[in-house]
């Protein structure tokens, strides 16, 4: 649905848990530097 | 971990009446219209990790509105001082919650300006604001046809500062004065002309290092793939260009999933590839439109 990406990117049967995982922040996570915001930690 | 890389500044619009004085002014009572109260910024900056939550997004990058930062105004000084304003307002509302946002700049890409004069705003960016990345408009002119695309030297010193502080661009056209075009079609077209330009250029290769995304799933790129396969087949002299099929050059990019299609998305995916994929919601925004087929 257009108001939920990631719903619709969970129902792509034709990716693997692995391309998901990286679509969802592993391929983010070596293209920037997201350090700072990581080490925050969530409240 | 859920990382969004293409969402909003969600300010009040208090920001955008200082916006709409500065303009009707033409910067003649300079900036002071711009400020904008903690108070105010919070409760915005509030909803949009409220809209986070609803979808289970962890960590947001926010860049400025881009349809907003009138790059073709004139005098240059209200772009630098809106540019300026916008990114100060994503530092705030970063500083704010900052497991949750993250900051991408813009420029002021001032259309009458030699590229240079954008970039003191962009290492301002990186060094003293920490933000991760930044918007990259391949139409400063904002349709009016007066600069050059992608592929030209006119960019070469912005991809030098973006490699210098190592850090990515998202290609995201502004607004559109050409009368044939929305600003919102105008984000495709250009997003389209992007990727083709870079490619029949030697940006990469005398960029190496270079990181640029194109927003919006990469214009009509992935959809119309057959004919630029067919293009780069039939370039029988390449003149430099990389010894590549298209879609190995085409696998040097970025693309996010702002496409709100699962059919679209499932294209993007087979065509460049997960690997060089990244989450993309513009929510709030576009990407927070009920959509009425599955609206409760």
């Amino acid at each position: 649905m257009m108001d939920d990406v990631k719903y619709t990117v969970d129902n792509i049967t034709s990716l693997t848990e692995a391309e998901r995982d990286g679509i969802y922040s592993g391929n983010a996570l070596s293209l920037f530097n997201l350090e700072a915001h990581i080490g925050a930690g969530r409240p | 971990m859920i990382i969004d890389i293409h969402g909003h500044l969600n300010a009040p619009g208090s920001l955008y009446a200082g916006q709409s004085m500065m303009m009707a002014a033409r910067g003649a009572h300079g900036r002071e219209n711009l400020s904008v109260s903690e108070e105010e910024l919070h409760a915005f900056a509030e909803r949009t990790v409220r809209s986070m939550d609803e979808v289970g997004t962890d960590l947001q990058i926010v860049s400025p509105r881009p349809f907003a930062l009138m790059h073709s105004e004139r005098p240059a000084k209200m772009v630098h001082w809106w540019a300026e304003a916008n990114n100060d307002a994503i530092a705030r509302q970063v500083s704010m919650f900052p497991a949750r946002l993250a900051g991408m700049g813009a420029m002021p890409q001032a259309q009458d300006e030699d590229p240079v004069r954008w970039l003191p705003e962009l290492e301002r960016c990186v060094k003293d604001l920490g933000f991760v990345g930044v918007l990259l408009n391949p139409d400063p002119s904002e349709g009016q046809n007066l600069l050059p695309n992608l592929g030209d030297e006119y960019w070469y010193p912005v991809y030098e500062k973006l490699t210098e502080l190592g850090i990515p661009a998202l290609v995201h056209s502004t607004a559109c004065k050409n009368d044939r075009e929305t600003y919102s079609s105008h984000f495709s077209a250009e997003e389209t002309i992007a990727i083709l330009s870079v490619l029949n250029s030697r940006v990469f290769l005398d960029f190496p290092g270079l990181q640029l995304i194109i927003s919006h799933g990469g214009g009509s790129v992935p959809y119309q793939i057959g004919r630029w396969r067919a293009g780069r087949l039939r370039q029988r002299n390449p003149g430099g260009l990389p010894d590549a099929t298209f879609d190995e050059s085409l696998r040097r990019f970025w693309f996010d999933t702002c496409l709100y299609s699962d059919l679209a998305l499932e294209l993007l995916f087979r065509t460049v590839g997960a690997g060089r994929c990244l989450l993309g919601t513009e929510r709030p925004g576009t990407g927070s439109v009920l959509d009425p087929s599955t609206a409760a």
